[in-house]
């Protein structure tokens, strides 16, 4: 769980980072809206792969979390198993003492 | 383990598969294209449902908190910490899809506006809540720890939900709620509608086999505990 949380923490830094350093300016946020963005395309479908990659990263980030949980619940039944076997060892070489 | 063959888990899976399904042909097919950003608007649909999830589940984080304070019930605890878990996923999905929303839209991937940036400190408070538990002993005392984060944390959701009104800001307008000010086509309005149904049907279902996980952990754990006495 630590190491998850720690991995999943530096890689979202690194690319935060990342993003932040291509950009550049940032300001240039304040001076741009939606109706000037538009007016430089008129090219309804130009903005295609922001669309694909939102929705991918979406379904993706989905999946690696069900995986996640698939991972913790199968470990459990393998620690579950685990213990059973040893208690069971330990009841027949407790029998055998006595 | 989990109950994986419990009937409400299943069906919420099959409400969770079918309407995903549903939203994806709304979104695609349904939804007309705007005039101003094209294409990429339909971001937007999945952009707002999942704000809407983060919010819902650290809404759950404040209730099992406080429950917890309260009670100092395990069971108050757990849904505490399953929510911030599942609400640290959809906010980390809400915030990826808002940057790739906003660079068609701005030019820019990022910008420090009120409400991205409350948004991002959303997301912060949240994931230091779950490093806290991560690292904090267990029991009693990280637990406390955590619920007073949890409770304080969860303010920033009005100020986020607020800031297009108190603040400046190049985030659209609230479209819904008491302070909508912008209007949505009634196909927009529609497809939206569907889309946080639908979502909200996959974080019941996340909800309930975390939660199922997270209990079988903490009795395994206490048997462990019992067998190493014995």
């Amino acid at each position: 769980m630590k190491a998850t949380l720690t991995g999943t923490l530096i890689v979202l830094i690194a690319l935060s980072v990342v993003v932040l350093a291509l950009d550049g300016d940032t300001a240039l946020a304040q001076q741009a809206t939606p109706e000037a963005t538009a007016s430089e395309s008129s090219d309804p479908e130009a903005n295609l792969p922001y669309l694909f990659a939102a929705y991918s990263v979406t379904w993706i980030g989905f999946f690696v979390y069900v995986y996640y949980l698939s991972q913790r619940n199968r470990n459990l039944r393998r620690e579950v198993e685990a213990l059973r076997e040893a208690l069971e060892e330990r009841e027949r070489g407790d029998g055998g003492v006595g | 383990m989990t109950s994986t063959n419990s009937p409400m888990r299943n069906v919420l899976l099959l409400l969770s598969a079918v309407s995903m399904v549903g939203v994806l042909y709304l979104v695609f097919l349904y939804a007309p294209t705007d005039r101003n950003l094209g294409i990429s608007q339909r971001i937007f649909y999945f952009h707002v449902s999942m704000a809407w999830v983060g919010f819902l589940a650290f809404f759950w984080v404040l209730v099992g908190s406080v429950g917890y304070l309260w009670k100092r019930s395990e069971k108050w605890d757990r849904v505490a910490y399953v929510s911030a878990e599942i609400g640290v996923v959809f906010t980390t999905l809400m915030l990826v899809t808002g940057v790739l929303w906003a660079k068609p839209a701005w030019g820019v991937w990022w910008t420090w506006d009120p409400k991205l940036t409350t948004s991002l400190i959303l997301w912060l408070i949240y994931v230091a809540y779950l490093m806290l538990r991560a690292y904090s002993p267990r029991g009693d005392q990280g637990a406390r720890f955590a619920a007073i984060l949890g409770i304080v944390g969860f303010f920033d959701i009005p100020i986020i939900y607020l800031s297009v009104v108190w603040w400046r800001t190049v985030h659209p307008p609230v479209v819904i709620g008491p302070v909508a000010e912008g209007s949505l086509e009634p196909e927009m309005r529609t497809v939206l509608m569907a889309c946080t149904v639908a979502f909200t049907f996959l974080f019941a279902f996340l909800l309930m086999d975390r939660l199922s996980l997270r209990r079988s952990e903490q009795e395994f754990e206490s048997m462990r505990g019992v067998a190493s006495l014995v």
